[in-house]
This record gives structure tokens, sequence and C-alpha cells, in this order.
């Protein structure tokens, strides 16, 4: 299947909802400083021209066209950040290099404890564990804990809202 | 936050919003979104120019090898002429044209327009290397 294909014969509606909700979460903590009206919405619609334009090459037999644009999408809000970084250093504390002598272990019980303190409960505290182990599929964490996928979900936001106070913190920590 | 711990929970993010269902995505852009209604014009938006696009890079495309059927045709080259024969093969009003040669560009269109465009170029493509 070509890109012109896929775009006329899958949901592109839920496709670009599922994008701009990752999109609004990445670019959370940089976006009201920095956006002068440009919104997540538009790096989504962005990546679906530049794929139609054949800036990148999907390969339909390796990954699906949703996870193909969303591979798109990540890398092209790491090159903004890229940009934020050389661009504003100080401004964004909260994506400094900042990193210390500390090794992986010392830093991931820090970050545990930092959740901790910021109000996750077991649930949040136990999937941050399984993402710390390498685990990262949802459908793998669900299977392995024996939960419902929805409820899964909720937690992953809660842990998600507790991501963004820990983050400047463990920047302080780490 | 360290690189690695940093890496471990972006890429679980990714794919919690990557295979996350359409009722979760729903929620997170009901609480994230201020203006619904702008959003959901400015999808429209974006899917209306993404298929106009995708629709006249399709049209290129389908004129691309119309015409290089239409080519090999005047140029009485056999294995085109083969590939264009098997793909009759099934519509029974092309089916009656004994002589290819005088398809016009517009009913080769009509034999090609449902069958991968891809694929086809590559025969064709492959033909030609010989």
């Amino acid at each position: 299947m070509t890109i012109t294909e896929a775009i006329q014969s899958e949901n592109m509606d839920e496709i670009i909802d599922s994008m701009n909700a990752y999109a609004i979460y990445r670019l959370r903590s940089v976006r009201e400083k920095t956006f002068n009206g440009i919104s997540p919405l538009d790096f989504v619609g962005d990546v679906i021209l530049k794929a139609l334009e054949g800036t990148r090459i999907w390969n339909s037999s390796e990954c699906s066209f949703k996870m193909f644009l969303f591979g798109c999408l990540k890398s092209d809000i790491s090159n903004f950040f890229k940009t934020l970084k050389h661009d504003h250093l100080n401004e964004f504390p909260e994506i400094s290099v900042t990193d210390s002598t500390m090794n992986t272990e010392e830093k991931r019980l820090q970050v545990s404890e930092l959740f901790k303190q910021a109000g996750a409960d077991d649930d949040e505290l136990t999937v941050f564990e399984y993402w710390m182990d390498g685990i990262l599929k949802p459908a793998e964490i669900v299977k392995d804990l024996g939960i419902d996928i929805k409820e899964f979900y909720v937690i992953i936001k809660r842990l998600e809202r507790r991501r963004i106070k820990v983050k400047t913190q463990a920047i302080n920590i780490i | 936050m360290s690189d690695e711990i940093s890496n471990k929970i972006e890429e679980a993010l990714f794919n919690f919003y990557l295979e996350a269902d359409k009722d979760t995505i729903k929620d997170s852009l009901k609480s994230d979104i201020q203006d619904l209604d702008e959003y959901e014009k400015k999808k429209k938006k974006i899917i209306f120019l993404a298929k106009a696009t995708a629709n006249k890079k399709y049209n290129e495309h389908l004129l691309a090898l119309a015409e290089k059927f239409e080519q090999a045709l005047i140029l009485n080259i056999e294995r085109p002429i083969a590939l264009l024969k098997q793909l009759i093969q099934g519509n029974t009003s092309l089916a009656l044209h004994h002589n290819l040669e005088k398809l016009s560009k517009e009913e080769i269109i009509e034999i090609i327009k449902d069958k991968n465009l891809v694929q086809l170029l590559e025969q064709l493509e492959e033909n030609e290397k010989k």
C-alpha cells in the first residue's frame, strides 16, 4: 500500500486525534512559552503533508501507517526540542541536559521517590517500575498485571500528569 | 531527568498514545483542548487537504502509467502488451477490443485504475531494464 492509498482508506479522523493527543503531551511543557499561535495540531498536519510529499518513505511491510506517522511526529517534535535547546537553553530548564555521576539504579530510586512525593499511588509506581525494567508496551503490562486496558489507561494518564511535576524536580536532584 | 530514565518514559508514553483506544484519546483531548469545535474544524481541513493531495498524486500516477502503456502499444512492445491483455481478462466490454493498439488513453486508465499501480509500474520498469 502507498501513502496516497493509506490516506484514502485509513480512518484519518481517529489517527489525527491520537497523534494530536501525543503532540499535546510532548509539547505541554513549552507550548505556552513559545508557540506563538502554532498548535500541536499544526505539527500533526505538517507531518501528514510531508509524508505525502515523500519527505519520508513508508515501507508498509515494516509498520502500520499509523505507526509510521507517529514515528515521523516523534522525530519532528524531537527536532523542535533540539532547536529550542539551542536557542533558549536558559529559558527552559526542564529541557536541560544536566546529568550527574549517580548510577542508573540510584537515579531510578530517586525518580521513583519523587513520583511518590508527588502523590503517585501503588498502581502508578508499579507501572513506573515496569517501564524502568524495559517493559514499555501497554499490552504486555496489562497482561502481566491482569488488569483491564481501560483501567491501565487511567493509571497512565495520572502518571503522565505526575511526571510534569517530577520532571523539573528531577533535574535539580539528579 | 537522566536520559536513560527519560527515554524509557518517553517510549512508554509514545506506545500509550499509539495504542490507546478511541474513547481514551477522546477523553484526553477533551481535558486538554479548550475549543473542541475549533479543533474539529481544523482537523477536517487537514483531512480534506490530505485527501485532495493524495487524489492529485494518485491521478498523476495513473496518467503517467497509462501513457507508458500507450507508448508500449504504439511501439508494439511485447511484455507490456501481454500485461495489458492479462488485465483486460475479466472485463467483458474491453475484452471485445481485438485490436489493443486502438485502445485510447481513457480506456487504458479504465483498465488499470483499480489495480495496484505501484506493482504495475515496477513490472513495466523491470521490462524496460531488459
